[in-house]
């Protein structure tokens, strides 16, 4: 196995930096690539990544980095995740003057290809279903820790499924069985998604469409039980691109979050 | 509206700078004030094409719409900011044998010394062959009648390229540049790509910004080390680095003053300490960036891609990064 050095980065003036590595294994990424340049970087400003695999060990080098801390504007986007909103809230914190930011859905595969594991000790877990992807479980506590935590963010931006083909229903994806989901302690106390519960015939598309597309939020990706500021703090869109196929995003409004901290 | 001024006459430059010709040319008749503002976006870029025939009577008819605007209102000229020079290949006569066109701009090399020459703000010249790539469009189906001889719609192009870089190599003053190179080189004399052509440029310090395809191994990209004032680099080409060589950006562009670095590598061993702004891509090996006008310009929001299928990655086509220390 060869072995993996750090990068030789020495440019202290790099403001903003770009990183799209596809065919990476994400702990390399991380430690050859990543690292260097988040330790040398004195003024860092913007940073867009794009590894294959969003990890939490990914993550975690932003928490510990000092240049961090100047970093205004994150860009992630990757293939796979493997993480959860407890390991962002704790990276988080230590990028106060974060503005924009923008992240995959961490969402547990229920396959990862060989190309993303790692050889580390820990490797990519399978998710206890073998047949669907299960997305994580965004809870208020999550969203009020990221707007203490960041005072300048106003949203996030989460790309739940950056581009479903047009020609396959936009909700497809995380269908696994309901009774399935709400035996997981985790999951218990989000609506259930029920898409044949609405009348499609009679309602007007649009009025079904939002309809469909609360409930799927509802009782996919947030947790309304314990706090229904999150039904009115969060947006759930679901467009139709420039290449035709559907973007299924969720935005975090965090000034609304902060205005329903102490409340809700 | 067309009797008052606008209140907010600041306001109309920063709507124009986004709007195409065709609603430039409609707000122009607006009134006055908007003519005087629209004006100069409308003769912004020059646009020069080496086409197939279905498109050549219309862009001809415009070119000359155009050059008889500059023959009879010169200080139009001081407007033009960009010149852009592109290849149109036919490709729905593709199944056709070789095709005969007649030159489609023979006054291209007369026109474009002038503009060059009184157009004192033309600071950018693009050149751009994007179906170079595609094998069935291959430009050897096209060719076009030039100095006495037939040629190919590639020739054509870099007889055009290198009669710009002499004329920019005369010009009594100092001119910072941008050039945006896409495939410019004649497909079937041997050279050893883009970066040989660039090299024909005599004055490489009046280069400020380079977004050029052909610089794809790092004896290549030593080459660059004639372009001392570059601000901007972009190269569309995954540099490939055979472990008997060694990329070392910061020897390079040692004494360059690069701000701005966009390369597409499966092993680098530095980077200028002087970059501040770093675009770096590992996809496959020989496959361009996909980067618009915008490269040079500044950043581009990330875009996200599908996922890819597991078979697609085992494909033994990639390129396997590595990093080296030094």
């Amino acid at each position: 196995m060869e072995t993996w050095l750090p990068f030789a980065f020495e440019s202290a003036n790099l403001q903003s930096v770009t990183l799209s590595f596809t065919w990476e294994p994400a702990d390399r990424f991380d430690q050859q690539i990543l690292e260097p340049m988040l330790a040398s970087s004195k003024s860092l400003r913007s940073v867009a990544i794009s590894p294959q695999l969003l990890s939490a060990s990914t993550l975690k080098l932003f928490s510990k980095s000092d240049s961090a801390q100047s970093i205004t504007v994150l860009n992630i986007s990757s293939h796979y995740t493997k993480f959860n909103f407890e390991d962002l809230v704790v990276s988080l914190r230590n990028l106060p003057r974060l503005e924009t930011l923008t992240l995959p859905w961490p969402i547990i595969f229920s396959t990862y290809p060989s190309t993303v594991q790692t050889d580390s000790a820990s490797p990519v877990p399978e998710s206890a279903s073998a047949d669907f992807d299960q997305p994580h479980v965004l809870h208020f506590s999550h969203c009020e820790a990221i707007a203490v935590s960041c005072p300048n963010l106003t949203e996030i931006h989460f790309f739940v499924e950056p581009d479903v083909p047009s020609e396959e229903d936009d909700y497809h994806i995380f269908r696994e069985a309901e009774e399935e989901e709400t035996d997981t302690d985790e999951d218990d106390d989000i609506s259930p998604f029920d898409p044949q519960n609405f009348d499609a015939e009679n309602d007007p598309d649009q009025w079904f469409r939002v309809k469909r597309s609360q409930s799927f939020k509802n009782g996919r990706l947030v947790s309304v039980a314990d706090s229904p500021c999150l039904h009115v703090c969060t947006v759930f869109s679901d467009t139709c691109d420039a290449g035709f196929d559907h973007a299924i995003r969720l935005f975090v409004l965090l000034n609304q979050v902060r205005k329903h901290t102490g409340f809700l | 509206m067309a009797n008052h001024s606008f209140l907010l006459p600041e306001l109309i430059d920063a709507v124009f700078q986004h709007l195409p010709k065709w609603d430039l040319y409609r707000c122009s008749q607006v009134n006055r004030e908007f003519n005087a503002h629209a004006i100069p976006f409308l003769y912004r870029v020059v646009e020069f094409y080496f086409h197939a025939p279905y498109l050549q009577q219309n862009a001809k008819t415009k070119e000359n719409k155009v050059w008889r605007q500059f023959c009879r209102y010169p200080e139009l000229l001081s407007y033009v900011h960009e010149i852009l020079v592109e290849v149109i290949h036919n490709q729905y006569q593709i199944q056709d044998n070789i095709q005969i066109d007649v030159e489609t701009t023979p006054c291209f090399e007369k026109r474009v010394e002038y503009i060059l020459r009184q157009g004192r703000n033309v600071r950018t010249v693009k050149m751009r062959d994007f179906n170079r790539r595609v094998p069935q469009l291959g430009a050897s189906h096209h060719l076009v009648e030039f100095g006495g001889h037939l040629v190919g719609l590639d020739v054509r192009m870099t007889r055009a390229a290198e009669h710009i870089f002499n004329v920019l190599a005369d010009l009594e003053r100092y001119r910072e540049i941008t050039l945006d190179l896409w495939n410019v080189k004649p497909q079937h004399i041997r050279l050893d790509g883009d970066q040989d052509f660039l090299l024909r440029l005599q004055d490489k310090s009046q280069v400020v910004n380079l977004s050029t395809t052909g610089f794809d191994s790092p004896s290549k990209c030593l080459l660059l080390q004639q372009f001392s004032k570059l601000h901007r680099l972009c190269l569309r080409d995954h540099i490939d680095t055979p472990t008997s060589e060694t990329l070392d950006f910061e020897t390079i562009f040692e004494n360059t003053p690069l701000e701005y670095l966009q390369i597409n590598v499966s092993n680098i061993e530095s980077l200028p300490r002087t970059i501040q702004e770093l675009r770096v891509g590992c996809d496959r090996v020989g496959k361009p960036q996909n980067f618009d006008s915008k490269d040079l310009a500044g950043s581009q929001p990330l875009t996200t891609s599908k996922r890819p299928c597991c078979d697609t990655r085992k494909d033994g086509n990639m390129a396997p990064v590595c990093f080296r220390i030094r």
